[in-house]
Parts: C-alpha cells; structure tokens; sequence
C-alpha cells in the first residue's frame, strides 16, 4: 500500500546517513583517546565530544530539510495523497527520534567504556548530562537512561519537523518568498534579537523571558521532563504547520 | 459509472482560465487522443485528475469515488509528464524499483527488457539522460506500470522516429494483449490519429470536440486538382480551408463526397485531420 | 497489403480489402488461421478497434470465421465468393478509372482495347 512504500521511501537513506555519523564521531572519540596516551604527560585534554547529541540533531534537521522537494516529487509522481505524506513523514520523524535517541544513549556507553578501558577521561559527553547534571548524578543509570532517551526523542522530531517545516516553506515560497526569508531569518537571528536582547536586558520582560525559559527546560530544577514535554509540544505544533504547509502543495519546475 | 469522469472542472491560474466547465468522461479499456494547442489546459487536466493540481470547481470521479486525495484511486491513474519528478541521482534501475513499490504490478523484467530495447541502460542515473531518453525512461515507465488508466501527457516529443515506431508498437501490442485506458495528449495529431479511437479535441479550456477517431474522419475529405475546377465543385459546399499552389488547389471540405460521381480531373482523398483541427482550433 | 492513410476510404475498409487481396492471391490459405488482430495494429499502427472493424466486415460476408479462443480464419470457398464479387466490382474499380485516365491523355476507346490485347499477350 502507498503508506508503506511512501515511508520505506523517505528512510531509504537513513541508515547509511547515520551509521557514518556515529561512525565519524567514534572516530573522533578514538583519535582522542589516541592523542591522551601518545602525549607524555597525560594530560587532561579539553578533545571531548561534548554534546556529542547535538550533531546527530542537526543531522536530523539536515536530512528534513534536503529530501523535502525530491520525496515530495517523487510521491506525487506515484500517486500519493499529500495526507499520505504527511503521515509518512511524521511517521519517519518519530522513528528516527526513536532509533537515535536510543543509539545515542548506547554510542555514549560505549565511548565511555573504552575510554575507560584505554583509562583516560572519557572522551564524550552526552549534552543531557551537562546540561541536567545534578539529574544524572541523583538517579540510577537505568533511569538516566529512560529520562534522557525521552527528552532526546523530543528535540529530535522537533529538529525533524522543524527542518521540514523550512524547506516545506522554502519550496512553497515563489523567488519572492525566498529571498524574503533568506534576508529575514539571518537578520533576525544575529541582528534583531541581540539587539532587543542587549535594549531590554535589564527590564521586566526579559527577566520574565528568561524565567519562562528556565521553567519549560526545567534547568532551574535540574530535570529534563518539562523540557521533553516543551519539545513534545513544539512538535507538534511544528507538525501541524508542515501539514498545512504539505495539504495544498504541488510539483514544481 | 465507471471510467474516469470530470464533472464540472474548473481551473484558473491568476486571471487564465486554464479549464472552463469540463465535462468529460474516459471509459475503460479505449485509446484516447486529448489534442489541443498549446496552452489549451491540456496537461492542467491530466495534472488533476492525477492528484497533483487541485481543481477550483468540479470533480473527478473513478468508478463514482472521487480521486482527490484518494490512494486506492490513485493507484488505478499514472501519468507522464514533461516534468521527470524522480530523484535526480537515482539510477534508472533503481527508479523501476521503486515504481514497483508504489505500483505492485509494476513489470520491472519487462521494464528492463523494453530499456534494453530502446537503448536505455538502467545504471545511468536520471539526470545523466539526455531530453530524448528521459522521455524514454518515462515511456517505459508508463509501458509497465499495469494499472487502467495510463495518461501520456506529449509522449514522442524528442523521440527519433526509431525510437517513436518502438513506442507505438509496444503500446498497440500491450493493449492487444492486456486491453486498458491510455489516453495520449498531445499536438502532433496526424502521428497519433490512427493509433486512437477516440478524440478529445480542447480549446481554450473548453471541450470542443468528443467522438470517435473513425466519426470525426468521416466528416469531410479533401478534393485537388485544377484550380477552375475545383472552384466550380466547391461552390455552394461547407469548405474549412484551401491551399493553392499556381494552378494547383486542394480544398478540404465537411461532408461526405458522392464517390462515383465526382467530377472529371478532381483528386478526391481522405479527409486532413490536422486541417480540421487547425481549423477548429484558430481564433 | 499496404494502407494509405491518405485514401479517402476508411482504414478499416481498407484492411478489409487487403484481407481480401491477400486471401485470393493465395498468401490466406482457406481454412488456414489469419494474424490476430493485435498482430494486425501492431504491424500497420493503427487502433485494435479499426483492425477489428475491417475484420468483422468480412465476417459478415462470409469470408472469415471466427473459433472461439483460437482466432480468424479463411472460410472455405472464400476465393470463389471473393471472385464473384470483384468481377462485379471490376467495371467500378477498373475499367472507371482506366477510361478516365485515358481520357486526360487523349487515348481512344480502340486504343485502350489494343493496349488490352498487348497486355494479355505477355
């Protein structure tokens, strides 16, 4: 049925994507702990993956946004209802967050044990435990595991839909559109937002802003859930605007 | 009903009216030739009824279900089209198998076969083609896919005239075999007129003309000989255009000539598709 | 057996007639099967329908038969009968046109019967 084929389509290339990603950062890991013990003085070097999570993260965001014209296409060209390619989407979102959030936990045991094993510091460092680290501390392993998995899951459909979202609306857009978003996005990002930022630093609002940061990651107690529910939720907003972006969309030149 | 049926369809792009009002009915199991100028909303309707534009009024039933949005319809239609909308890095073998994917009664050997027969290799990737043999990739495509209703949106444009024979042979010898709906759009008419049953003929985004081949060859002929003569016999008939070359004139004329009676000198022969058409289709 | 396109005659008319020509030249045997119809479209580019319609045209005279699920064939006795109707077409198809010709060029009747003579003598 076109449910099935559409979805073993959009993850044709996942696998091999990813593998070489977790194969280039163990890759990095080894020439780390290679590096410690060749050097005499065994020193604590700052060569640590940290965050190793985040690149998988974009990668995601990257695989999202590269395949939306070409699948698109493609599913249009074998008659696929855009209802069917949403779910297909969606549906490739959430396997990839769970695939990856799963294999991250695992690839950071592993670096961790062979470091271990080499006896060096450990080489990567999973970004949940830097930014939760009284969590990881306060909690067995099993559920470090669980609760990070989850969180990790979370920012990873949204990192999906959001690079969906983008190139949805890329490829929607007319010349005009693009370029409109293509000065827009950059000028917000690094001009507009450090500007009213470095303005209102000191009023209420910001204070107010950055409080509500704090409490929707839960970095102000320490704990990943309320930041897995924020990106649950963001997800599914984000969802909801690539259907709208999907639902009237057609083949282009 | 069965078939495909549009009903009502309307399409405008900005302040064009792409399709006025289009009724229109494709029934099973015939060969269909939609002609039209360019521009006519020819490809706006195949690009409908496949699901890829949305009509601003009307619908387009198969088997009485709408097929917007519909995948089980969906997987019935397949439609070519200038446009290749495979992944350009794909290889053409791969491409077959993903056809197949989406269309399970894909012939993939036969697909291979034909490849081979036209001189397509398969390991090339579908933006190394060249105009021609993209449009043979796609031809094969729609050659193989096995579902009743094949749409070939200008199927031999960019085709050698080798490669065109091909094309023809294997669509007459695949409908003889395994009859279905493959509706031709396109307009080199005199190539495909004897190939189709029936003619869809489209103006401006309006239907103008929809019977069989063999009706709308039945309404005229054509008459040649001495310009003088062929004046005399013309007169008073429904005549749609002349040619004259010095004191040669051809005439073409609707109706039916009186075969044993025609006049001394006059060439009397079949009627010129394209004429009437080009006739049909001036401002 | 060739088809013009050109011809104000139909096609299926057309097919019709070489059907018949080659049936009495012999290139049908009667009794013996005929190409099928998709043979037919296939070899002159032509619809199924059309070949279909050129073939009933001659079932209706008796000329070919269908056997369920094998295809058409030569009925027996078909040249006789084919015989018999192309003497009576002769003067129409013929002679109609070999006068007119002949008079574009200024040939006249005895000339047209000596030409005959010469012709029969070869």
């Amino acid at each position: 049925m076109k449910l099935k084929a559409a979805f073993k389509f959009e993850i044709r290339d996942f696998l091999t994507t990813v593998f070489s990603v977790y194969g280039v950062m163990m890759l990095i890991n080894i020439i780390a702990i290679v590096v410690q013990l060749a050097s005499k003085n065994n020193f604590k070097t700052n060569m640590t993956l940290n965050g190793a999570e985040i690149i998988l993260i974009v990668t995601v965001f990257i695989i999202a946004a590269g395949d939306f014209r070409e699948n698109f296409q493609m599913l249009m060209q074998n008659g696929v209802s855009r209802k069917t390619i949403f779910i297909s989407k969606a549906g490739t979102g959430l396997m990839f967050a769970l695939i990856l959030s799963i294999a991250d936990r695992l690839f950071i045991f592993l670096s961790r044990i062979i470091s271990d094993l080499a006896g060096v510091t450990k080489s990567t460092e999973s970004v949940w435990i830097q930014i939760y680290p009284e969590f990881a501390d306060k909690h067995n392993a099993v559920w470090s595991f669980i609760a990070f998995a989850a969180v990790g899951a979370a920012v990873y459909i949204c990192s999906y839909m959001l690079g969906t979202v983008l190139s949805g609306l890329i490829y929607r857009l007319g010349k005009g559109g693009r370029t409109a978003l293509a000065i827009a996005l950059p000028v917000t990002a690094f001009v507009l937002v450090p500007l009213l930022l470095e303005i209102f630093w000191e009023t209420a609002f910001v204070r107010w802003l950055i409080h509500t940061l704090v409490t929707i990651l839960g970095l102000g107690k320490g704990i990943p859930y309320p930041a897995a529910a924020t990106f649950t939720v963001l997800s599914c907003i984000l969802g909801a605007a690539s259907w709208l972006i999907i639902r009237r969309a057609v083949p282009k030149d | 009903m069965s078939g495909i049926e549009l009903r009502g369809v309307s399409k405008r792009f900005k302040d064009v009216t792409a399709l006025d009002n289009v009724t229109l009915n494709f029934e099973e199991n015939k060969i269909y030739g939609l002609l039209g100028r360019n521009g006519a909303g020819k490809s706006t309707m195949l690009n409908i009824i496949s699901n890829r534009l949305f009509p601003d009024e009307g619908e387009v039933l198969l088997d009485g279900q709408p097929v917007r949005e519909n995948d089980m319809a969906q997987g019935q239609i397949f439609l070519i089209s200038e446009k290749t909308l495979y992944p350009e890095k794909m290889k053409i073998k791969e491409a077959f198998k993903w056809t197949q994917e989406f269309y399970p009664d894909f012939d993939v050997e036969k697909a291979r076969s034909l490849a081979e027969e036209f001189g397509l290799s398969d390991k090339k990737k579908v933006d190394s083609l060249s105009t021609g043999y993209e449009t043979i990739f796609k031809v094969i495509l729609a050659l193989c896919v096995n579902v009743p209703y094949v749409f070939f949106d200008e199927p031999v444009l960019g085709l050698d005239a080798n490669h065109r024979e091909l094309f023809y042979k294997h669509l007459l010898t695949k409908y003889g075999e395994d009859p279905f709906t493959a509706v031709i759009s396109t307009h080199l008419i005199e190539e495909v007129s004897n190939v189709i049953e029936e003619i869809v003929i489209i103006k401006r985004g309006k239907i103008i003309y929809n019977e069989s081949r063999d009706e709308l060859l039945g309404k005229g002929y054509t008459v040649s000989g001495n310009a003088g003569r062929v004046d005399s016999y013309i007169k008073g008939r429904d005549v749609i255009g002349t040619d004259s070359l010095g004191g040669l004139k051809t005439a073409y004329l609707l109706g039916r000539p009186d075969r044993g009676s025609m006049p001394e000198g006059l060439e009397l022969t079949g009627m010129d598709l394209q004429k009437l058409f080009i006739q049909l289709t001036n401002e | 057996m060739k088809i013009d396109f050109e011809d104000e005659r139909p096609i299926f008319q057309q097919i019709a007639l070489g059907i018949e020509d080659a049936i009495l030249t012999g290139a049908f045997e009667e009794e013996e099967q005929i190409p099928s119809i998709t043979e037919f479209s296939v070899t002159y580019k032509i619809n199924p329908a059309t070949a279909l319609k050129g073939i009933n045209l001659l079932v209706d005279a008796g000329v070919l038969y269908k056997k369920r699920g094998v295809g058409m064939f030569v009925t027996e006795g078909a040249v006789m009968k084919l015989k018999e109707k192309r003497k009576e077409e002769f003067y129409d198809s013929y002679v109609r046109s070999l006068i007119e010709e002949a008079k574009k060029l200024g040939i006249s009747g005895d000339e047209i019967i000596a030409m005959v003579a010469r012709g029969y003598e070869r």
